[in-house]
């Protein structure tokens, strides 16, 4: 780990031991941090289960059955789909420095009832990430340092913990998983180096009922860090080797299906890495304070595999070529086994060059900082795998393809920033400002993208006032606001989707003979690569007030955040042409079974929407974040902690959007399609606060935590649109105006979308209260630690009327425990 | 069906037996007469004051010995009384009676009743629900058959779906230029939407998902009477594909959709698809709780005229959520156009067809339960009314699928 993180780091976390144990803002760029005693007393299970910390969120129940997906400062309910997914793809997590690179994540299933397990293009699933190893987690929600990029809305430090300790163990139940890790840190004999050993395993059960759908999380982690004073400075070697295993299971029960198939879905991720990091720290005083090499290597093993006893309803055709063009296809059999194959190999590697220089000239002191960085993600995968004539599904647009056919996935980034504190007399004005450039090397010198540098300049400042003193204790106040570019690479499924394959229907002679049983299909193949494809560009600022007055803490931002560029698939419009081949008048009896060069057709054209990766979505996200930590009040021992967060998030498209209706008209598809200048997304806001009032006695070595979490309300409303298209483009490919005429001809009135008149109204849901409650009991010189936590112990959620109907919103409890050696 | 109809037989015969032998040992219980006490209902527009009686007959079937016992009536009364022997009974009754018009002329017209597997064993009351039967004198659906037969892991239904249309008059009639739609409403207490525009009201029309038209140009589909069609989803000999399904090769028609999912069979022509919500291949409710109309536009109508003209996008408050939703995917069949319509469901489900009360009071009931596993296999099939002098047997057509239809084992 750099040691200029690790500084930063540490400040923060020395603020937070003592301040908040839930939260505490530090740093310039807003960021909430998260140490182990935060944890401890959150009782995770996850990683998704710290963000219950950020303002603005409130506790939730593991979800282990699907992705667990990350996003920040957006409002709960907008669960925002594919169309937004680059809230949750432009969050970048890092681990003791080496970000997690999910650029070559491919893993994906023709199955749509299993595809919301999946991550790929989503960014990183946060089930994967175990929370005991770790030290700290700093959230930066606001704007951060240059040396971080490819993201648009955030970043995830995570620091890992290192140094002696004595064996630590944890054990947690709760109503669906139990949790196992076991670690130590040894000191060897040479001076300075320690390793730390650990071990965790989480079997998490999706429904308690069911044990034949679940989650298993297995992580080794073995990690060494070397100091040895040179006559240069300190040098400081950390090396990690590294384990996590996922495995998740969905059986059918023999006993539930017919002649006791055993039908089963599993995704196996076995993932392997190595990271380094060298850092040279020179004496103080030297203008060249640090150097830092950090390199991080993984490879990972991924199977997903699904067998299915498929029993088709109906005899269905089955296109199978790869080959564009006419071609004759065969037929499913109605019943039959699918075994279905992805097998995905994605290598990461990562490095990073860094120096940090320091400078003080009395009024002015701060540091540089410089470095490169450059990561690569390729997959050696041989993706999906399985018998074409055996599919999950009939009439599926996809053929398999070898992930390793997908070139590697590069990117270079050069960033430079200066930090500096100016005084002022008694002020203070810290002042941050960096530029990092990125680019997309390797990559075909079709796209745009082909070493296009970006540029993401960022600024954050810290005005700190004089010290105000009332009844003798310093009053502080601090004044600071950020403003930055930040940029997202598309990933390697947004540059290289798959293509798809549409099959036409030339000439279908399904004969009572079968001899004479023939079936012709037009294959066509729509290459959905966009080459015009950009980053995703988010700018954000924000401005933040602070107040601290006897340990007692104040923190109030106001954000705003635009993303026009974000990843959408949208749809094109593309012509397909094909023969529709007449077969009256054969005889089979006499000419055998008909072949299309014997027969007559009519040429056909028909408009296929292919829909393709693009820049087309908006995310637009505005609101005001706010903590208050007291100090301790020394009669009743009590802390109290207050967050909370107003949300403004509008999810909707930047350009207009083509569409065709799918319906038949006069027995055939819309010879049209539509345009509309239409917004397609939703407005959502929300409130909420959370107290926490945490009780600690040292004497009893007992800490008692209730948190009260108000959502006060939430609101969705679909932005207005006309449902009118503005322009129409026919089979022939001419492109006409919309004209109010075009409501009366039979098939363009298909093309008008209606909506109700109150689509566009504004959806509330009022207020909803939980109370949680956590304790934590030490005993033996607090080597054993015995904790329990009860979430909506209390929930009140009162009904509502939506359009007269009551709307009645249940809850009940989710409890867990857990005991903790130290020994 | 019938093997359960066999199964209680046995099983009350037996009980019975056991019952009547411990107290009657010398006499043959089989002729043991029973007191039987009948309670009649009358629909509720029926108005027995108006009603001239003429005459009135009951059939009882005993189901095992096939032995039938005639009870004449004297009048329209709210209850009679009788005797039977021991038995499981099927019943059917008709009452003939006149009302007078306002003009003074008479009209005869008809009340019957109809009833399956009533156990008699001791002393018991009956209850009789009678209906106003006016036999429709034209095209009737008379076979549905939604659900289709088991797939081979005897999970789901398989796609051998069928509709037949019935020649229920004394005269060829013309199949050809007929439409035969599904509703787009879903006969479901989950889908029971308060439609919000008036068009899509029941009474006013029939808002249809699916518009499929026999082609001709109206005479060249005679259905003789008594006679009918067959319209397949695909007209394949399903069981050679899966054990038990229907050899469909003889089907008159299919709906073809001109897909990549689908098989057309080349010695059977396809129905023309003026409109489908579906763009890929339209299938029939497997679940049976959808509504099929009969149709027959009016003189001249073409697809450009129908397309242009009655769409039928309607904003409607879903029943569950409660939100305020429209649907694009739709058009209207004006209700005097329906010369035929079912509404299809299970008991637990149902609140209200698809269809107006006027086209389809009740509605044909599948199982009693939702998405019964064992709903495979069965075919609705319109009740036998009677059968006229020539032999030709007239449907039940009483506007009330409840009366009017029963299930069976497809074959």
């Amino acid at each position: 780990m750099p040691e200029a993180a690790a500084t930063d780091s540490a400040a923060t976390a020395a603020a937070a031991d003592s301040a908040a144990i839930i939260a505490a803002a530090d740093s310039a760029a807003l960021d909430s941090l998260i140490n182990r005693q935060a944890m401890a007393h959150l009782q995770p299970s996850s990683f998704s289960d710290l963000i219950a910390l950020l303002p603005g969120f409130v506790s939730k129940d593991p979800q282990m059955g699907e992705a667990n997906l990350i996003a920040l400062r957006q409002a709960p309910q907008a669960t925002s789909g594919d169309n937004y997914s680059t809230s949750s793809l432009g969050i970048s997590f890092l681990i003791d420095g080496v970000p997690i690179n999910t650029s070559s994540q491919l893993q994906t299933t023709s199955d749509s009832s299993r595809s919301a397990r999946l991550a790929a293009g989503k960014g990183v699933d946060m089930r994967a990430i175990s929370t005991d190893d770790i030290e700290s987690v700093e959230i930066v929600r606001g704007i951060p340092s240059a040396e971080y990029g490819d993201l648009t809305s955030g970043l995830v430090k995570i620091k890992r913990k290192s140094g002696p300790s004595g064996i630590e163990a944890r054990f947690k139940a709760d109503m669906q998983s139990q949790l196992f890790y076991v670690g130590k840190g040894f000191a060897m004999p040479a001076p300075d180096w320690n390793i730390n050993l650990s071990a965790s395993y989480l079997d998490s059960r999706i429904d308690p009922r069911n044990n034949r759908d679940n989650f298993k999380h297995v992580t080794f982690s073995a990690r060494s860090n070397l100091r040895r004073q040179t006559s240069r400075g300190k040098l400081t070697w950390d090396t990690s080797l590294n384990y996590t295993g996922t495995f998740e299971r969905d059986k059918h029960d023999p006993d539930l299906t017919a002649n006791n198939t055993i039908d089963f879905y599993t995704n196996d991720v076995n993932t392997l890495s190595w990271n380094n990091s060298l850092v040279l720290l020179r004496p103080s005083g030297s203008f060249l304070n640090s150097l830092s090499l950090t390199t991080g290597l993984s490879m990972s093993y991924e199977h997903l595999r699904q067998e299915k006893t498929v029993t088709p309803p109906t005899v269905y055709p089955l296109p199978v070529s790869v080959i564009a063009g006419p071609n004759y296809v065969g037929y499913l059999p109605m019943l039959y086994l699918a075994d279905y194959n992805v097998y995905g190999k994605p290598l990461t590697l990562f490095l990073k060059p860094a120096a940090r220089f320091r400078y003080n000239t009395g009024r002015f002191s701060g540091f540089l900082k410089a470095g490169a960085e450059y990561n690569y993600s390729k997959n050696f995968g041989r993706g999906a795998v399985y018998d074409l004539t055996r599919p999950l599904t009939a009439g599926n647009t996809a053929r398999p393809r070898a992930f390793s056919d997908i070139p590697a996935i590069q990117q270079l980034s050069f960033y430079a920033e200066a930090q500096t504190d100016i005084s002022l007399g008694q002020s203070t004005l810290h002042l941050q400002a960096g530029l990092r450039e990125t680019q997309m090397p390797g990559i075909s010198r079709d796209y745009y993208l082909s070493w296009r540098p970006f540029l993401d300049p960022r600024a954050n400042l810290r005005f700190t006032f004089p010290a105000l003193f009332v009844s003798s204790y310093p009053l502080t106040f601090e004044l600071g606001g950020g403003v930055g570019l930040h940029t997202k690479m598309p990933v390697a499924a947004s540059l290289y989707p798959d293509r798809l394959f549409n099959d036409y229907v030339q000439l279908n002679y399904y004969h009572n003979v079968p001899e004479y049983r023939t079936m012709n299909v037009m294959t066509c193949i729509d290459d959905r690569v966009n080459f015009d494809l950009r980053p995703a560009r988010n700018l954000k600022w924000e401005i933040r007030a602070d107040v601290n007055y006897r340990g007692n803490n104040f923190s109030i931002t106001y954000f705003r955040e635009h993303t026009d560029d974000a990843f959408r698939m949208a749809s094109e419009v593309r012509f397909h042409t094909y023969n529709r081949y007449d077969p009256s008048g054969w005889n089979p009896s006499v000419d055998g079974a008909p072949a299309i060069d014997k027969l007559s057709f009519t040429p056909e054209t028909i408009i296929q929407m292919v829909s393709r990766p693009t820049n087309a979505s908006l995310i637009d996200k505005k609101g005001v974040e706010f903590t208050f930590s007291s100090r301790r009040i020394p009669m009743i021992r009590t802390r109290v902690t207050v967050n909370g967060a107003w949300f403004h998030t509008r999810l909707t498209n930047s350009d207009g959007l083509w569409y065709k209706p799918s319906t038949i008209v006069n027995g055939k598809e819309l010879y049209y399609a539509g345009y509309y200048d239409d917004p397609d997304g939703s407005v959502y806001q929300s409130i909420n606060t959370n107290f926490t009032f945490d009780t600690d006695v040292p004497r009893l070595g007992l800490n008692v935590s209730l948190t009260v979490q108000n959502m006060w309300f939430t609101s969705t409303r679909q932005l207005p649109r006309s449902g009118m298209p503005t322009q129409y483009i026919g089979i022939d490919g001419e492109i006409h105006p919309w004209t109010g005429a075009d409501a009366e001809n039979p098939y363009l009135q298909q093309l008008i979308r209606r909506y109700s008149s109150t689509a566009f109204d504004v959806r509330a849901v009022p207020v909803a209260t939980q109370f949680n409650i956590k304790a934590t009991k030490r005993f033996w010189r607090d080597r054993i630690g015995l904790a329990l936590y009860v979430n909506r112990l209390i929930s009140i959620t009162p009904d509502y009327m939506q359009y007269g109907i009551v709307q009645r919103r249940y809850s009940s409890p989710y409890f867990g425990m857990e005991m903790n050696l130290k020994i | 069906m019938k093997e359960i109809k066999l199964i209680m037989a046995a099983v009350a015969i037996s009980l019975s037996a056991g019952f009547v032998s411990c107290s009657e040992d010398d006499n043959n219980e089989a002729e043991l007469p029973i007191a039987v006490a009948v309670n009649n209902s009358y629909p509720s527009d029926f108005i027995a004051k108006d009603a001239t009686f003429k005459s009135g007959i009951i059939t009882f079937t005993e189901l095992n010995t096939q032995k039938q016992t005639v009870v004449n009536l004297t009048g329209i009364d709210d209850k009679f009384d009788t005797t039977l022997p021991v038995g499981v009974y099927d019943y059917k009754g008709e009452i003939n009676y006149t009302v007078k018009l306002a003009d003074n002329s008479t009209k005869d017209l008809v009340l019957r009743t109809v009833g399956n597997s009533v156990a008699v064993s001791q002393a018991t009351t009956l209850s009789f629900d009678w209906f106003m039967s006016n036999p429709s004198q034209g095209l009737v659906l008379s076979e549905i058959y939604a659900a289709g037969s088991f797939n081979a892991k005897k999970t789901g239904g398989i796609r051998d779906n069928y509709i037949r249309i019935y020649n229920n008059s004394d005269a060829t009639l013309y199949a050809d230029g007929l439409a035969i739609c599904e509703s787009d409403f879903v006969n479901s207490k989950t889908n029971n939407n308060t439609i919000l525009t008036e068009a899509n009201f029941r009474e006013n029309n029939f808002t249809a998902g699916t518009v499929w038209v026999i082609p001709g140009n109206g005479k060249e589909v005679p259905v003789e009477p008594g006679k009918y069609i067959t319209i397949a989803d695909r007209a394949i000999n399903w069981g050679e594909e899966t054990e038990g399904g229907l050899n469909l090769t003889g089907a008159d028609f299919e709906w073809y959709d001109d897909h990549k999912l689908d098989t057309d069979n080349p010695d059977v022509p396809n129905l023309e698809k003026w409109f489908s919500y579906s763009a890929t291949i339209w299938i029939m409710s497997n679940q049976c709780n959808r509504s099929y109309a009969l149709v027959r536009m009016t003189e001249g109508m073409t697809v450009d005229k129908y397309l242009a003209e009655y769409k039928g996008s309607y904003e409607y408050i879903n029943s569950t959520t409660g939100s305020h939703m429209t649907k694009e995917k739709a058009y209207l069949i004006p209700n005097s156009w329906i010369i035929d319509g079912v509404n299809l469901s299970n008991a637990a489900d149902f609140v209200q067809g698809a269809l107006a009360t006027s086209i389809d009071a009740g509605y044909a009931k599948i199982s009693d339960i939702t998405k019964d596993p064992n709903r495979f296999t069965k075919v609705f099939v319109r009740k036998t009314a009677f059968t006229a002098a020539d032999g030709r047997v007239v449907l039940q057509d009483t506007d009330d699928s409840s009366a009017d239809f029963l299930t069976t084992t497809a074959k």
